[in-house]
Order: structure tokens, then sequence, then C-alpha cells
């Protein structure tokens, strides 16, 4: 691989990310079927490569990089879905004012308890606390603690995918449907991964979802290391 | 276009100034995003200027998280000693996350008659 620099380079890179993505986004609109989420078969695929042809995620990430960069405008981009819906969020405030602090409670919980039981070292634990926040603030939240902050931005992005391919499924079969419900539900517990699938469904679903990611990671941030204080 | 994407960039970087200053433990973009709501609320940014940049970066939102996902290939080796519990841990609290939040919001949320559902 190394003779022909050009396969090293990072254009090669994203034009394989867009190319593997592109080709698993036309299937899954084709066949409509949650379980293969284009997110998780390109990530998949481009492991399989990067493994076979024996290139360091380091190299994969002078490409990368330039793709994940554009994750940051688009949390700024939220702010217009979440406009066009403020007249509506300003009369739910009650519901987001009990939704918020009792959600990100129940997510750090109901990770640590198992985690704990099943015996995880604390630095695993704390990495595993913030699996909801968006990876920036789960990070930030992890390192703070004594966690590790590549197990966790890995732990994160596990929870988005697991979430975005279970949740919708899961939300249908409990009737939990409304856009702004999906949505919120899906922002919540799987961040901007959650979003993303969200603004599949509709331009509200995505504006509860963006605000739900937003909330949630300010609620992880102030909640876990008061549980963590409290519990270790 | 180019005065959304401007705009969308200024608050960007506006968030990561404010995050570094005040040194918050809120990542810039989403300081950048409430306060670009704030501002479209106010008026100072008008919902046009942003709209077709907005909706170009959301429509392709999901490519963005692919090479933090292909990340977990660096991981596997530490995964590899707890992956069944620390598995079991995340799919547990991410079904059990999803269910509560979308009860708990769906209980309290007022439809658009305003009464409760």
């Amino acid at each position: 691989m190394n003779s022909v620099s050009s396969l090293s380079s990072p254009i090669f890179f994203i034009l394989l990310t867009l190319a593997v993505y592109t080709v698993s986004d036309t299937i899954y609109k084709k066949l409509k079927t949650p379980l293969i989420h284009p997110v998780f078969v390109t990530m998949v695929l481009l492991i399989l490569i990067l493994l076979i042809f024996n290139i360091p995620y380091e190299r994969y990430m002078k490409g990368g990089q330039i793709i994940s960069f554009f994750l940051g405008p688009s949390v700024v981009a939220l702010a217009v879905p979440l406009y066009k819906e403020r007249k509506r969020i300003a009369e739910n405030l009650a519901a987001l004012s009990i939704t918020v602090p009792f959600g990100s409670l129940v997510g750090i919980l109901s990770a640590l308890i198992p985690g704990r039981l099943y015996g995880l070292s604390p630095e695993v634990l704390v990495s595993l606390a913030p699996k909801s926040a968006t990876t920036p603030i789960a990070i930030g939240i992890a390192a703070s603690l004594g966690g590790l902050p590549d197990l966790t931005a890995a732990i994160v992005v596990f929870t988005g995918l697991f979430g975005v391919i279970t949740g919708p499924i899961l939300l249908k079969l409990l009737g939990l449907v409304e856009d702004a419900v999906f949505g919120f539900a899906l922002g919540f517990a799987c961040h901007g991964i959650g979003t993303a699938k969200a603004l599949e469904r509709s331009e509200t679903a995505g504006a509860y979802s963006g605000l739900a990611l937003g909330l949630n990671g300010l609620a992880t941030a102030l909640l876990t290391p008061l549980l963590f204080n409290l519990l270790f | 276009m180019l005065t959304g994407l401007t705009i969308i960039f200024g608050f960007l970087f506006l968030g990561d100034l404010i995050k570094e200053v005040l040194n918050l433990p809120i990542p810039g973009n989403v300081l950048g995003m409430i306060l670009l709501f704030f501002s479209l609320i106010i008026g100072f940014v008008p919902l046009k200027s942003v709209e077709k940049p907005s909706s170009l970066l959301l429509g392709v939102m999901g490519i963005f998280f692919v090479p933090a996902g292909v990340g977990i290939i660096d991981q596997l080796q530490t995964l590899k000693r707890f992956l069944v519990p620390a598995l079991l841990a995340i799919t547990l609290s991410t079904l059990i996350t999803l269910i509560f939040t979308g009860y708990v919001f769906k209980f309290f949320y007022k439809k658009k008659d305003g009464k409760r559902e």
C-alpha cells in the first residue's frame, strides 16, 4: 500500500467513506429496514477494510477528521429546526423540566448499576456513565473523573448505533409514535446519531431530538460527577 | 448560502470561544446552537439566511459520525476483557433510557390543541 502514496492521502479516505456511505444509504432507502442503518453498515465495512489492508486508524483519520469536523457546524445548525418549534417548546417547558433531570438520572444509573454488578472497574464505569451524552460532553466527563476518553468515544457511538437500530421498533411497539416524542426519546438516549435518525422522519422530530441532545448533555455533565461521588 | 454558512461558522466559533474563556463543561457547538437559537428568536439572525445551509448539513448528518465509529477499531483490545458485561450494561441502559424518556415526555407533552396527550 505504501508504494502508492495517493492511497494513504486524506482524499482517498474521504472518497472511501463517501462511497461506502452512499452505497449503504441507497440500499437502506430501498429496503427500508432499520437493521441496516447506513452509519452502522459503513462503519463495519470500513473497519473490515482497515483490518484487511492493515491500515492504522490514525492514517484513516487523516481523511476521517475532515468528515468528523462537520459535526460541529451541524450541531449549530440544529438551532433552525429548534427555532421553528419554539412555540410548541415554550408550551412544553413543564414536560421538559420533568423529563430531562429524571431521564438523565435513569440513563446514568441504568448503566452504572448493572456495570457495577458485573464487576466492571471504576475507570470503565466512568467511561460508561455518560454514554447517552453527545461525544464531546461524554469525553469531557469521563476524562475529568478518571475514565478512558477513547473508550468513552467508542461506547458513545455504540450506544447511538444500538439505539437507532432498536429504538424505532421499540418506540413503535410502545405507541410512542408522535414526532415530538419519538424525536425526543431518540435524541435523549442516542445523542446526535439519534438526531440524524429523527431528522429522517420529520423536521419536528429532528427539532425535539436536537433539544433533547443538548439538554441531556447538560444534565449528564452536571449529574455524573455528583452520582459518582455519592456511589463510589 | 454563503451568508448562512458564515453565520453558522460564526456561532460555532463564538461557542468555542465562550467555552474556552469561561472554562465551561459544555461543548462549543452546543453553546453555538443555543446562541443561534436565541439570535433567531430576537431577530438578530433572519431565519431565511440560515435555512438552506442548515438543511444541507442536517440532511447528511449521519455520515459525520462514521469516522468516530470506525475508532472502535482501536478499542477492540481494551474492550475484549469486559466485552460481555459492558455490552449488556450499554444495551440494557439504552433501552431503559429510550422507554423512560419516551413515556415520561409523552405523559406531560401537550398536543397542538393545548390538551394533554
